[in-house]
C-alpha cells in the first residue's frame, strides 16, 4: 500500500463506539465492579456451599429469604440470547483498516445502525429457518478502491464466525461510493468470492486485517 | 650481581621475586645504602642492549624501584634528573609502558616541580606516536597526562596553546572506549580551564569527531563501559564552552537529518544540554535555527520517544532564554522565541482535528513550563487565539479536539504554580491563566454538563479540563471548586455512561485528597441523600455506596462515613429491611477497612467505633424473643465477622487478650461484657448461642465469634479453663447443626483452635483419642454416621496445614473410604475442604501454615488415589475423580504437571462424568497441560479432542462454564502443539465448531468464534513481513 488513498480520515473516539450495556458494565467500570462486590448478596450457592450436605444449600434456614433467589456469578443457564446487531458489530468492527492502524469501527466504516439481522420464527414445516444478516459498509471516501477488500474482509469474518444457517449479505451503503453496484456484485457473487480466497496475496492482506479481531 | 641483573634474571621466571628485588633496592636507597646515581649508572649497559625486551625490562626495574620509594625521599634536583632521564627514554619505543610507570611514580613525588611537568608534557607530545602502540600502552600515556594535569595544572596552563594542540594531536585517532573515557575527562578540563582561544576549532574537532557515539557494549564486557557513559562524557566536553556554539550547532543540525533514531536522539539531547549550559546570549543567537529544525521532529514525529526528546530541547531553549527575566519583556530574546513558537502552534491549532494539532499543543505546554515568565508569555499569546478559534468551531468533534489541545497547558500551569497543598512558595509573577479563568470554566463546564449524553469523549474532555484546573493552586476559589464538585457528583450519581462515572469519581478521589472539606460538605450529603431508607432494588444504592466507600479512605472522611452508615442502618432496619441492603451498607465499611489495611494504615484504632456497635446491634435484638432482624442473616453475619476479624487482627497482644476475654464472656461464659453497650444483663441472661436448644439465629452468630477468635495471635491464651472440653463441645454441636453455615462456623472454630493451640503431647493424645472416637461413630451403623465426617475433615485440615504427622492416618482412612458405598460420595467431596484455602485458617490470621503442606498432601494422596481408582467399583470411581478434582483445583499446576503421566487417564475419564464442577476443573487442568506437557498431550490428542468437542455442546452437565472452558482449551492446541500433530484434526474441528457458533449463550459463541479463528489460521501461508 504505497499510496494512501485517504490520508486524513475522520476518527471516532473508542469511547463513543456502541457497546453492549451489560458487558461494558462488567468489563470497563472498576467502580461498578466494586459496587457489585459491595452490594451483591452472596447467593445461597456460594455462601452456603457445603460439601457435606447432600444438596448444597438445601437446608439453609434462609433459602426463602430475599437475595438467594437471584443467581449470583452463574449466568442464567437457560435463557437463550439471540445473535443480534450488536453481536455482529462486535465481530466485524475490530477488523483493521488495510491502510490505517485503526479499526473499521473507529473509522465509522462499520456502523451499528447499518447492520440488520432478521430471524424467521420456526414453523412446523420449517423447524430450522434461515436467518439473514445485512451489513452495509460506508467507505471513508466515495472513490475508495479498497472498498472491495474491506467488504471481502467483513464477508470472510462473518462466514467464519456465524453458524451456517445465516445468509450473509455485505453491501456498500447506497450513495457512499461511486461504483456501488459493481462492488456489490463482486461481494455477493459466490464464485468471485471463492476465487478471491484462492489469491494468496489477497488472503495475506485479509489475514492481517482480521488479526486484530478480538 | 647488581640488583638490576638479578631483577632481569628473575622477571621472566617469577615476577613476584623480581618485585621483591626492586622493593629491596628501594629500601636500600631509602637507607642511603645505595645512591641513586650508581643505580642509574648500573642500568647503562642494559639500556644500550640490542634486545628491546632487555631495554624495556631494565626500565621496568627502575620504574618499580621508583614506585616503591617514599614520595618525599627525593630532592627537587633528583626528581628533575630522573624526570629528564625518563623523558629521554621516551624516544625508545621499546619501553613505553615501563617509562610511563616510572613517570607516574615520579609525578607522584612531593618535589615534582612545575618545570618537570612541562618537560613531561613536551616530551610526550614530541616523542610519542601512539598509533604504533597497543591499547594498554596508550592507556598508560593518557594516565601520565592525567596525572600531571592533576599535579601541576597551573604549570601546564602556562604552556599556552602548545599544551592543548599537543594533547589534541596526541589523541588523534584514538578509538578504544577505555582510553576515550580518560581522554574526554581531560579534554573537559582543558576546555574549561585552559586558554584555547587560538585553537578552539581544533579542540572542538577533537571532541566532535566522536559524535555521535555508535559504540556498542560487547557482551560480557569486562570493563563495564556503556555507550551512555561515553555519550555523557562527550556531551560534558561539548557543553563545556559556549564558544563551541559556532561549530557545534550547524553540525548538530546537519546530523539531525540522519535516518538513525539513535543519532537523532543524541543530537536532541546534546542540544538540550548545551542550551542549558551555554550563556543566554549565545542561545539568543541560535534559537531561530534550532527551533526551525527541532519543531519538525515534534510536528511530524513518527516516534514518540524522539518527539519527547525534541520537546525537552525546545523547553531547554526557553529555559535558557528565561535566565534573569522576572517579568514579560517585549524586547527580550525569550519573547521573540516564544512569539515564533506560539505563532506556529496557533496556526496549526486552527484546525484542531489535523495531525499536527496535538503535537503543537505539547510544544506549547513544553515552553510554558520553562519558567514563570515563559508561562506568562505563552498563555498570553495563545489563549485569546484559542478561545476565538473555539468559538468559531461548529462541529463537536473539532470542539472536542480543541478542548483536549488546551489540557496540557493546565498541567503546565500546575507544574509552574503548584497544586493545592504544595509547600514551596509559588512564583512571584502572577498566574496569567487567571485572566482566562471564567471563560475556561464556562466552556469546559458547558462541555461536561451542557452537551448531549452520547458525546462521551467531548464530555470527558470537559471533565478532564475542570479536573486539571481545579488542581492548580490558588486558581479557582473554593466556591468554584465546590461547583465543580457538584458537577462531578451529578455525573457519578446519574450519568448513564460508566466511563463518565468512573472518571468523575476518579476526579472526586483526587479532590478528596486536595480539598477534603469540600468532599465532606458537598459530596457526602449529596450521596447519602441518594441512599434509600428501605430496601429496594440493589441498583438504587450500589453505585452510591461504592462511590462513598472509595472516597472514604482518608481518616476524617471515614469517621463521617461511619456515622452516616450507622444512622442509615438504623433507619433501614426499622423499616424491616431484608438482608440485602444492610449487607451492602456493612460491606462498604469492610471495603474501606480493607483498602486502609492494604495501604498499611493501622485499622485497630477503629475498634471502639465499630466492633461493640456491630456486635451489640446484632445480638441484643436476638434476646427479646422477637427473632431478631436482618443483621442475623448469615450473609450479613459473614460481613460483620470479616469486619471484626480484620480489626482484631491488627491489634497487639495485650489488646487482643482484652478483647478475646470480653468475647468469651458473651459467647461462652454468658456474663456481662463491656462490648455490649445496651441491655447487658438481658444479653447475659438470654444469649446462649452454644446451647443445644438455642434458636437458629442465636446459633448463627457463632459466625462472628469464629471470625473474631480466628484473628487472635498464638501468643494470646484463650480465656477458658479447658480448651479440650471446649473443643469436645464444639464437635458435639457440629453433629447436629442448625444450618450448614452454622456448622461451618463451628468446624472452622475447631480447626483454628487445633491448628494454633493443640501442640502439647497431652493435646495431641486428646486429638488421637477424639478422632478415633469420631471414626468409631463413622463406622457404626447408626444414622448419624455421616455427621462425624465433617469434623474429621476439618481437624485433618488443621493438622495437615502445620505438617503434623497426626493428619496422615486420618487422610489415609479417608482414601480408604472412597470405595464405601454409603459414604464414599461425601468423602470424595470432603477433599475440597482438606485442600481449599480458608479465609480464617490463614497465615494472616496467625495460623500455622507450613510452606509445603499442600505439596505433602498431594504427594501423599495422589498415588493412593490412582491405585485405588484402578480397583474401585464402577459406582465408586467417580468418588475418586471427585477427590482428585478437588486436589488438583487447589494445588499449583506445577505439582500436577509433575504427575501428569499418571493423572492424564483419570482426567480424561473425569470428562465423562455427569458433574459440571469436576468437568470444569479437569478441563482447566488440561489447558495448562496442553502448553506444558505437549508430548503427552500429543499422544492422547484424539480422545482429548473428541471429549472437548462433546463438552462444548449444551446440556444439563455442560454448563456455560464447562462449554467455555472446553472451547478455550481447544483454542490452545494450534499454537501449543506441533503442526503435524494438530493439522489432521483441522477439518474435523472446523466442522464440529459450527455447532457452538450457534450456542444459545453469547459468551460461548464468542469463545467458539475465537477458537475457530485460531484453527482456521493453522497451516495458512503466513505473509512475509
Amino acid at each position: 500500500m504505497s499510496d494512501i488513498i485517504n490520508a486524513n480520515p475522520t476518527i471516532l473516539n473508542p469511547s463513543d463506539l456502541p457497546t453492549r450495556h451489560s458487558e461494558s458494565r462488567k468489563k470497563q467500570s472498576s467502580s461498578a465492579h466494586i459496587a457489585d462486590k459491595i452490594s451483591r448478596l452472596p447467593t445461597s450457592k456460594s455462601l452456603l456451599y457445603d460439601p457435606f450436605s447432600s444438596s448444597p444449600g438445601e437446608d439453609s434456614a434462609y433459602s426463602s429469604g430475599s437475595g438467594s433467589d437471584q443467581d449470583g456469578d452463574d449466568e442464567d443457564e437457560t435463557a437463550a440470547e439471540d445473535i443480534d446487531e450488536q453481536e455482529i458489530y462486535d465481530l466485524i468492527s475490530t477488523i483493521s483498516d488495510p491502510e490505517h492502524p485503526l479499526s473499521l469501527g473507529e473509522l465509522a466504516v462499520i456502523n451499528l445502525p447499518h447492520i440488520h439481522v432478521t430471524h424467521t420464527p420456526p414453523t412446523p414445516q420449517n423447524p430450522h429457518p434461515m436467518s439473514h444478516v445485512l451489513v452495509e459498509i460506508t467507505p471513508t471516501i466515495n472513490h475508495c478502491s479498497l472498498a472491495t477488500v474491506i467488504g471481502l474482509g467483513v464477508r470472510v469474518r462473518l462466514e467464519q464466525a456465524l453458524p451456517p444457517r445465516f445468509r450473509i449479505d455485505v453491501r456498500i451503503r447506497e450513495g457512499t461510493h461511486q461504483s456501488t453496484d459493481q462492488v456489490n456484485k463482486q461481494l455477493n457473487d459466490k464464485e468471485r468470492v471463492a476465487a478471491a480466497c484462492e489469491n494468496e496475496t489477497l488472503m495475506g492482506v485479509l489475514s492481517n486485517m482480521l488479526a486484530t479481531c478480538k | 650481581m647488581d640488583p638490576a641483573q638479578l631483577y632481569l634474571v628473575a622477571i621472566d621466571r617469577d615476577p613476584e621475586e623480581a618485585a621483591q628485588i626492586a622493593r629491596a633496592t628501594a629500601k636500600r636507597l631509602e637507607n642511603k645504602e645505595l645512591i641513586l646515581l650508581s643505580l642509574t649508572k648500573s642500568l647503562g649497559e642494559y639500556l644500550t642492549n640490542d634486545d628491546r625486551t632487555v631495554r624495556a625490562k631494565a626500565i621496568g626495574f627502575y620504574a618499580t624501584v621508583l614506585t616503591a620509594l617514599p614520595p618525599s625521599l627525593l630532592s627537587p634536583a633528583q626528581v628533575s634528573v630522573i624526570t629528564q632521564f625518563l623523558c629521554d627514554r621516551l624516544e625508545d619505543e621499546a619501553g613505553l609502558k615501563e617509562v610511563c610507570h616510572g613517570l607516574l611514580a615520579i609525578a607522584g613525588m612531593s618535589r615534582f616541580q612545575p618545570e618537570d611537568a612541562q618537560m613531561v608534557a613536551r616530551s610526550i607530545f614530541k616523542s610519542c606516536d601512539l598509533l604504533k602502540h597497543p591499547q594498554g600502552s596508550r592507556y598508560l600515556v593518557y594516565q601520565v597526562m592525567d596525572k600531571i594535569m592533576s599535579e601541576q595544572r597551573e604549570a601546564l596552563k602556562r604552556m599556552g596553546p602548545d599544551f592543548a594542540t599537543g594533547f589534541v594531536e596526541l589523541i588523534t585517532n584514538e578509538k578504544d572506549p577505555r582510553n576515550l573515557m580518560i581522554i574526554f575527562s581531560n579534554l573537559k578540563v582543558i576546555i574549561i580551564e585552559f586558554d584555547i582561544e587560538d585553537c578552539e576549532e581544533q579542540v572542538f574537532d577533537a571532541c566532535f569527531c566522536y559524535f555521535p557515539i555508535t559504540f556498542k557494549q560487547p557482551p560480557n564486557d569486562p570493563y563495564g563501559i556503556t555507550a551512555q557513559d561515553l555519550k555523557d562524557r562527550l556531551r560534558e566536553c561539548l557543553q563545556a564552552s559556549s564558544k563551541f556554539s559556532v561549530f557545534l550547532f550547524p553540525q548538530l543540525l546537519e546530523k539531525l537529518d540522519s535516518h538513525s533514531a539513535n543519532t537523532k536522539k543524541d543530537v536532541l539531547q546534546t542540544i538540550k544540554a548545551c542550551a542549558l549550559a551555554y550563556e543566554k546570549s549565545i542561545i539568543a543567537n541560535y534559537w531561530a535555527t534550532l527551533w526551525d529544525a527541532i519543531k519538525y521532529e515534534v510536528l511530524n514525529a513518527s516516534d514518540d520517544d524522539l518527539a519527547f526528546e525534541a520537546l525537552d530541547a525546545i523547553r531547554a531553549i526557553a529555559k535558557s532564554l528565561s535566565a534573569k527575566l522576572t517579568t514579560v519583556m517585549k524586547t527580550s530574546s525569550l519573547d521573540k522565541y516564544l512569539k515564533a513558537v506560539t505563532k506556529e502552534c496557533l496556526t496549526q491549532l486552527r484546525n484542531p482535528m489535523a495531525k499536527q494539532a496535538k503535537p503543537s499543543a505539547s510544544i506549547l505546554a513544553a515552553v510554558a513550563v520553562a519558567s514563570p515568565v515563559a508561562h506568562a508569555t505563552t498563555i498570553q499569546a495563545v489563549l485569546p487565539g484559542l478561545s476565538t478559534t473555539y468559538d468559531g468551531l461548529e462541529e463537536i468533534a473539532k470542539q472536542r479536539s480543541m478542548l483536549q489541545a488546551i489540557l496540557p497547558l493546565f498541567d503546565a500551569t500546575a507544574q509552574v504554580y503548584g497544586v493545592w497543598g504544595d509547600v514551596e512558595y509559588p512564583p512571584s509573577l502572577n498566574n496569567s491563566l487567571e485572566a482566562f479563568k471564567d471563560n475556561l470554566f464556562e466552556i469546559y463546564s458547558r462541555a461536561l454538563m451542557g452537551s448531549a449524553k452520547e458525546e462521551v469523549s467531548f464530555r470527558l474532555a470537559g471533565l478532564d479540563g475542570l479536573t486539571k484546573m481545579s488542581r492548580i493552586r490558588n486558581f479557582f476559589a473554593d466556591n468554584e471548586i465546590g461547583l465543580i464538585v457538584q458537577f462531578f457528583d451529578e455525573v457519578v450519581l446519574t450519568d448513564e455512561k460508566d466511563e463518565m462515572r468512573d472518571f468523575a469519581l476518579e476526579s472526586l478521589l483526587m479532590l478528596s485528597r486536595l480539598k477534603p472539606s469540600l468532599i465532606m460538605e458537598i459530596t457526602f450529603p449529596a450521596f447519602m441523600a441518594k441512599l434509600p431508607d428501605r430496601e429496594e432494588h440493589e441498583k438504587s444504592y450500589d453505585m452510591t455506596l461504592s462511590a462513598l466507600a472509595q472516597l472514604s479512605v482518608e481518616r476524617p472522611v471515614f469517621q463521617v462515613l461511619l456515622t452516616r452508615i450507622f444512622n442509615k442502618l438504623n433507619i433501614v432496619l426499622n423499616n424491616k429491611s431484608g438482608p440485602g441492603y444492610p449487607f451492602a451498607l456493612l460491606s462498604s465499611i469492610l471495603y474501606v477497612l480493607r483498602r486502609k489495611h492494604e495501604m498499611s494504615k493501622d485499622i485497630s484504632t477503629h475498634y471502639t467505633r465499630i466492633v461493640p456497635e456491630l456486635i451489640t446491634r446484632t445480638i441484643t435484638p436476638l434476646c427479646d424473643g422477637s427473632g431478631g432482624n436482618a443483621l442475623s442473616h448469615e450473609a450479613v453475619l459473614e460481613v460483620t465477622g470479616s469486619i471484626v476479624s480484620l480489626i482484631i487482627r491488627a491489634m497487639d497482644v495485650e489488646k487482643q487478650a482484652e478483647v478475646v476475654r470480653e468475647l468469651f464472656k458473651i459467647f461462652v461464659a454468658r456474663t456481662e461484657s463491656a462490648i455490649i453497650t445496651s441491655d447487658k444483663e438481658l444479653v447475659a441472661k438470654e444469649f446462649k448461642p452454644l446451647d443445644e436448644d438455642t434458636s437458629l439465629q442465636q446459633a448463627s452468630t457463632i459466625i462472628i465469634f469464629a471470625s473474631a477468635v480466628a484473628a487472635i495471635r498464638r501468643e494470646v491464651t484463650l480465656p477458658i479453663e479447658s480448651l479440650q472440653q471446649f473443643v469436645e463441645k464444639l464437635i458435639l454441636l457440629s453433629k447436629t447443626p442448625k444450618s450448614p453455615s452454622h456448622r461451618r462456623a463451628l468446624l472452622r472454630l475447631i480447626a483454628v483452635i487445633v491448628n494454633k493451640y493443640f501442640t502439647t503431647p497431652e493435646d495431641r493424645a486428646f486429638l488421637t483419642q477424639s478422632t478415633d472416637e469420631l471414626w468409631k461413630s463413622v463406622q457404626s451403623d447408626s444414622p448419624e454416621t455421616a455427621s462425624s465426617l465433617p469434623a474429621l475433615f476439618w481437624i485433618a485440615k488443621a493438622l495437615a496445614l502445620r505438617n503434623d504427622k497426626l493428619a496422615d492416618p486420618i487422610v489415609g482412612r479417608f482414601l480408604e473410604m472412597l470405595d464405601n458405598q454409603a459414604l464414599g460420595v461425601i468423602v470424595g467431596r470432603g477433599f475440597e475442604v482438606l485442600l481449599g484455602d480458608d479465609p480464617l485458617l490463614s497465615k494472616e490470621n496467625f495460623a500455622v501454615v507450613r510452606l509445603l503442606s499442600q505439596q505433602k498432601l498431594f504427594v501423599f494422596c495422589v498415588p493412593k488415589l490412582v491405585e485405588g481408582f484402578k480397583t474401585a467399583s464402577p459406582a465408586a470411581k467417580k468418588n475418586y475423580l471427585h477427590a482428585l478434582s478437588s486436589i488438583i483445583r487447589n494445588v499449583p499446576s506445577k505439582l500436577v504437571l509433575a504427575e501428569i503421566d499418571t493423572l492424564l487417564p483419570l482426567l480424561l475419564q473425569s470428562l465423562d462424568l455427569e458433574d459440571s464442577e469436576i468437568k470444569t476443573a479437569s478441563i482447566d487442568t488440561l489447558s495448562v497441560t496442553v502448553t506444558e506437557a505437549t508430548g503427552l498431550v500429543s499422544e492422547h490428542i484424539s480422545s482429548l479432542i473428541t471429549r472437548l468437542l462433546a463438552a462444548s455442546s449444551p446440556s444439563e452437565v455442560n454448563t456455560v462454564k464447562v462449554r467455555t472452558a472446553a472451547l478455550r482449551c481447544l483454542s490452545i492446541f494450534p499454537s501449543a502443539l506441533k503442526i503435524d500433530v494438530v493439522i489432521p484434526y483441522k477439518r474435523q474441528i472446523m466442522r464440529a465448531l459450527l455447532k457452538p457458533l450457534d450456542d444459545p449463550k453469547r459468551s460461548v459463541r464468542k469463545e467458539a468464534v475465537d477458537c475457530r479463528a485460531r484453527w482456521f489460521a493453522l497451516g495458512e501461508p503466513k505473509e512475509d513481513d
